[in-house]
C-alpha cells in the first residue's frame, strides 16, 4: 500500500514535466478560426444525417447451468454463439436474500479489534470457523487467526516492519502464510516476500525484490512455492524455504490469478475498462481464448466464466461467449473489474450474485469490502465493534 | 476598449500559462492532450472574459473547465474507442515519473480528475462537487475506487475529507 503523500508527491513531480507554454496564445487563436470553419460544416452536415438503427435487443429466455468439471473443457472458442440466454436480475429484486439467510454457514461474526485494541482487516478464511486477520496498532503489526465458533483468537506471527509503514498484503492456503511489505530504499521501491507457518512460529523472510519488478500486483502460495506476480506483466515463483526466484515461462507477460491460472489483464479489483484475451494454465501453458462481445468492456475472466459490463449493465458470460447474463443495469463508475471470485461469484452494488445457483446475495451494512490479493471473503459492518465476514469459499456446492 | 480587454487576457496568459499547463498534464497525463485541454479551457475564458474578468477570478474559472472539459472529453472518446485499452508498452516507458504516475494512466478520467483536484489541486470533496457537478457521495466514491486500484491508503476512511 501507499500513502496519499506519494500520490501528491508522484503528481507534483510529474507537473514539472508539463508542456512548454510558449505557443499557448497562437493555440488559442487557431482554435478561434477552427471553430469558425467548425460551426459551417456542422450546419451543413446536419442536413444530410442518416439514422442508423442498432439492432441486438437481448433475447430474453430461459436460463440453464451446465454443470462443470474442474478442467477447463472450452479451448475451442466459438465465436458469438446464435442462442444467447439472458436474464435480467433486477427484474425480480425478490430473488436477493440476505447472505447469511441464504448461507448461514458462511457468514461469520468477527470482533473489529482484538483485546489489545489492535484493529483487525480480515484476509481470508479458514476453514469453516476461521478467519485469517491481519491486527495492526502503532505498537506493532501481526497475523492472527479468529473462529468464530470459540470466539477465541490466535497468534500466527509477528510481522517485523515500522508500525507506520504501509500494511503487507497477506496471503495463505492451509499449512503456511506468506507476505509482502513494501517501501523504498534511496527511492527505488523495495518488496520483501515473508513466510511464517499457519499453525504458528517465526517471521522469515524469503526474498527481496526491488527496482521495476517489485511493482508486483499479485500474491499466492501454491504448496512449497510463493507465487506472485509484475504488475506489468510475468509472473515468478520461489521455494517457501528460500533459494532463487525464477520466472514461470509460461507466465511470460501475465498477471497471477488463482494459481494455477494468469491473465494479460490486470488481476483486479481495479477500476479500469480494460479487458482480458486469454486465461492460461501455468503448469501447461494451454490457452484458453476469452470470447469478447462488441460493446463489452472490462470483461475479467478466471477459467469459466467471466465478468464485465457493456452499455446494457454488468454481465456475466462464458469464456466462450455464451450463456450471457445481465445483472443490473448500472454504469460502470465505481464497478471493480475482476474475474469472479472462484469461478462462481461476482460482487453487485447491493451484495454478491452466485453464477452457479443464479442467485443473488443481499448485503446489508453502510460499506462493503472485499479482502486485498485475491479475495475469498468479502466483510462488511456487524453490530457494534464486529465485522460480518462471509467466506465465499465456504458457501455450500450448488446442487 | 476591446483591444484593453485583449491584451488583459493575453497578460493572463502569459502570467499563468505555465501553472495551468502543469494542471493540464496532471489531468490528462500527456503534453499533447495538456496542450489541448489548456487551449480549449484559454477559448472559453477568451470569449467570456469581461464577465469573468469582473466578477470571477479567471483562474478558478478556468481551471474548473479543464476539471469539466477533461471528463467530457473522455465521455466522448470512450464511445468513439469501445476497448479503451491502456496502450501497449506504457509500463516500459521511462522511469521518471514513477510508477503511481504510470498507474494514474489506467484509471478511468473521471477518478483521475477527482484525484487531481484533491491531491493536486488540495480541494475538499465539497469543492470537488461543485466543480464536477456530481454530489460529494459520488466524489467520495470514485476517490475510494481509485485510490484503491492505486493501492493508496487513504488516510481518511472512505467517507472521505470532510
Amino acid at each position: 500500500m501507499r500513502t496519499e503523500e506519494e500520490l501528491t508527491g508522484a503528481l507534483r513531480a510529474a507537473a514539472e514535466h508539463a508542456p512548454d507554454e510558449s505557443d499557448l496564445l497562437a493555440g488559442v487563436e487557431t482554435l478561434k478560426h477552427q471553430r469558425a470553419r467548425r460551426r459551417v460544416r456542422t450546419l451543413a452536415a446536419a442536413a444530410a444525417v442518416v439514422v442508423v438503427a442498432v439492432g441486438g435487443a437481448g433475447l430474453r429466455g430461459a436460463l440453464s447451468i451446465g454443470g462443470e468439471g474442474d478442467v477447463a473443457t472450452t479451448t475451442t472458442p466459438v465465436p458469438f454463439p446464435e442462442v444467447t440466454r439472458t436474464v435480467t436480475l433486477d427484474s425480480r429484486p425478490e430473488k436477493a436474500v440476505p447472505a447469511a439467510k441464504l448461507w448461514p454457514t458462511a457468514v461469520l461474526t468477527v470482533p473489529t479489534m482484538n483485546a489489545e485494541g489492535m484493529k483487525y482487516e480480515p484476509i481470508t478464511g479458514i476453514g469453516v470457523t476461521q478467519v485469517l486477520l491481519l491486527a495492526s496498532s502503532l505498537e506493532g503489526t501481526r497475523i492472527e487467526v479468529y473462529d468464530a465458533a470459540t470466539k477465541r483468537a490466535r497468534v500466527v506471527t509477528t510481522v517485523p516492519m515500522k508500525p507506520t509503514a504501509v500494511p503487507p498484503t497477506v496471503t495463505a492456503d492451509g499449512k503456511n502464510v506468506a507476505w509482502m511489505s513494501s517501501g523504498t530504499k534511496r527511492g527505488v521501491s523495495v518488496r520483501e516476500i515473508w513466510t511464517a507457518p499457519l499453525s504458528g512460529g517465526k517471521a522469515r523472510p524469503v526474498a527481496t525484490i526491488s527496482g521495476p519488478p517489485a511493482d508486483i500486483d499479485a500474491l499466492a502460495i501454491n504448496g512449497d512455492r510463493i507465487v506472485w506476480s509484475e504488475r506489468r506483466g510475468d509472473v515468478w515463483s520461489i521455494p517457501l524455504s528460500g533459494g532463487a526466484a525464477a520466472r514461470i515461462p509460461t507466465g511470460r507477460g501475465l498477471r497471477l490469478l488463482r494459481w494455477p491460472w494468469a491473465s494479460d489483464a490486470p488481476a483486479g479489483p481495479d477500476s479500469s475498462v480494460r479487458g482480458q484475451s486469454k486465461v492460461v494454465d501455468l503448469t501447461t501453458g494451454s490457452t484458453i481464448k476469452v470470447v469478447t462481445r462488441p460493446g463489452t468492456q472490462g470483461l475479467r475472466c478466471g477459467p469459466f466464466w467471466c465478468f464485465g459490463h457493456d452499455e446494457t449493465g454488468a454481465l456475466v458470460q462464458r469464456i466462450d461467449g455464451s450463456n450471457l447474463r445481465y445483472l443490473d443495469d448500472r454504469g460502470f463508475w465505481g464497478r471493480p473489474a475482476m474475474a469472479p471470485i472462484l469461478n462462481r461469484f461476482v460482487l453487485r452494488g447491493s451484495g454478491i450474485y452466485d453464477i452457479a445457483t443464479d442467485r443473488a446475495a443481499a448485503i446489508e451494512g453502510r460499506w462493503t469490502a472485499v479482502a486485498a490479493g485475491h479475495p475469498t471473503i468479502v466483510y462488511w459492518e456487524g453490530g457494534r465493534g464486529t465485522f460480518r465476514v462471509l467466506n465465499l469459499a465456504a458457501v455450500p456446492p450448488a446442487q | 476598449m476591446r483591444l484593453g480587454v485583449v491584451e488583459d487576457f493575453e497578460d493572463f496568459v502569459r502570467a499563468r500559462g505555465k501553472a495551468l499547463l502543469r494542471y493540464g498534464y496532471v489531468l490528462t497525463g500527456n503534453a499533447d492532450d495538456a496542450a489541448d485541454l489548456v487551449q480549449e479551457a484559454l477559448l472559453k475564458l477568451n470569449g467570456a472574459w469581461r464577465r469573468v474578468r469582473n466578477k470571477d477570478n479567471p483562474e478558478s474559472y478556468v481551471r474548473t473547465i479543464m476539471a469539466r472539459q477533461h471528463v467530457s472529453w473522455w465521455r466522448r472518446r470512450r464511445r468513439e474507442h469501445v476497448t479503451d485499452d491502456v496502450p501497449e508498452g506504457s509500463y516500459t516507458d521511462d522511469h521518471t515519473f514513477g510508477e503511481l504516475w504510470k498507474e494514474l494512466a489506467t484509471l478511468p478520467r473521471k477518478q483521475r480528475v477527482v484525484l487531481v483536484l484533491r491531491y493536486y489541486e488540495d480541494l475538499s470533496d465539497q469543492e470537488i462537487s461543485d466543480i464536477l457537478g456530481i454530489s460529494r457521495g459520488t466524489v467520495r466514491s470514485q476517490a475510494f475506487h481509485a485510490l484503491n486500484a492505486l493501492r493508496v491508503k487513504p488516510s481518511v476512511l472512505e467517507r472521505g475529507r470532510t
